[in-house]
C-alpha cells in the first residue's frame, strides 16, 4: 500500500510527463505554424514540469538518504521555494501567450510539517500562491473565452484542466492560512484532476489521424 | 471580413483534395482548393519540390497523388491543428 508521501510524489512524477508532452506539442505546433504564442506554452509547460519533477526528484532524494534534520528542512524550504518561483514564471509565461493572441474574438511536493510551519516560508509560499491565483484566473477565463467561442472537445478538456489548477491554488491558499496538512493533500490531489484532463487532450491529439 | 488563408493552410487544402479524391487532376484542385491556376501551379510545384505530391499521366492530363511524405504530413497537421484549437488558434 503506498503511503500518501509515495502517492503525491507519484501524481506529482505523472503531472510533469503530461506538462513535458504539452509542451512538446506547442514546440511542435510554434514550427509547423509560426505563431509564436506556442513558445510562450512551450517554455511555460516545460517550466512548469521542470519544477514539479526537480521538487519531486529532491523529495525522492531525501526521503532515500535520510539526512539531518536541519538539511532536509533547508533543503525541502530551497526546492519549496525555487518550485514556486518557476511555477509563477510558467504561469506568467502562459498568460502573456494567451494575451498575444486575440484570435478568438470574443506546487510542488509536499512542503514538509517543517516547511509549513516556518513562518517566512509561509509568508512567501502565501505571496507565490496569490500571484499564482491571479494569473490563473486570467488563465481561467482566457481559455473560458476559447471554449465559448468554439466549443471543441480539446477547448473544455484546457478550461477544466485550468479550472482545476486554479481550485488546487485556492485549496493550497487556505491550507498555508490553517496550517492544514489535510487541505495541503487535497489541493494536490485536485491538481492532480486538472492534469488528467490535461493528459486527456494530449491522448486525443496523438492518436487523432 | 473573411480572414486570409495563410500559406500552411493553402498547401493542407490541396493535399486534402488531392487525398479526397484519392488522386486528383489540376480542374478539381482548383475548384476544392479554391485558387486561381496560377497560384495554384506555383503551389502545385512547391508541394512536388518538397515530395509531398507525386505526378503522373493519365492519357491526356495530369494526375497528382499524395506520396507517403505528403500522407505523414497530414496526419501531422491535423494533429497540430486539433491541438492549437484546443487554445483558441486557428491555423
Amino acid at each position: 500500500m503506498l503511503s500518501i508521501f509515495e502517492l503525491i510524489v507519484a501524481s506529482d512524477i505523472v503531472g510533469s510527463v503530461v506538462l513535458l508532452s504539452i509542451s512538446f506539442f506547442s514546440l511542435k505546433a510554434m514550427r509547423g505554424t509560426g505563431v509564436n504564442m506556442f513558445l510562450f506554452f512551450f517554455l511555460g509547460f516545460a517550466l512548469l514540469a521542470a519544477g514539479r519533477l526537480s521538487h519531486s526528484l529532491v523529495f525522492i532524494t531525501l526521503a532515500l538518504t535520510r539526512p539531518a534534520k536541519i538539511i532536509v528542512a533547508a533543503t525541502s524550504l530551497t526546492a519549496s521555494f525555487v518550485a514556486l518561483i518557476s511555477e509563477v514564471l510558467a504561469y506568467l509565461l502562459i498568460a502573456i501567450g494567451y494575451s498575444r493572441h486575440a484570435r478568438h474574438d470574443i506546487g510542488e511536493l509536499g512542503t514538509s510539517s517543517i516547511a509549513v510551519v516556518a513562518g517566512r516560508q509561509i509568508f512567501i509560499q502565501a505571496v507565490g500562491e496569490v500571484l499564482n491565483f491571479f494569473l490563473l484566473i486570467y488563465i481561467v477565463f482566457q481559455a473560458l473565452a476559447v471554449y465559448l467561442s468554439g466549443k471543441k472537445r480539446g477547448s473544455l478538456m484546457i478550461l477544466l484542466g485550468f479550472t482545476l489548477f486554479l481550485a488546487s491554488h485556492l485549496t493550497r491558499f487556505i491550507s498555508l492560512l490553517e496550517l492544514s496538512e489535510r487541505l495541503f493533500i487535497a489541493s494536490k490531489f485536485v491538481y492532480f484532476a486538472g492534469m488528467v484532463f490535461f493528459l486527456a487532450m494530449v491522448v486525443e491529439v496523438a492518436v487523432s489521424r | 471580413m473573411k480572414a486570409r488563408r495563410s500559406k500552411l493552410r493553402i498547401l493542407v487544402d490541396i493535399l486534402k483534395v488531392i487525398e479526397e479524391e484519392n488522386g486528383a487532376r489540376i480542374t478539381q484542385i482548383l475548384y476544392g482548393a479554391n485558387l486561381s491556376y496560377d497560384r495554384l501551379v506555383k503551389y502545385i510545384e512547391e508541394l512536388l519540390s518538397k515530395g509531398l505530391v507525386d505526378e503522373r499521366k493519365r492519357g491526356q492530363s495530369t494526375v497528382y497523388y499524395l506520396t507517403k511524405k505528403g500522407r505523414e504530413f497530414l496526419v501531422e497537421f491535423r494533429k497540430i491543428e486539433k491541438f492549437a484549437e484546443a487554445f483558441g488558434v486557428k491555423i
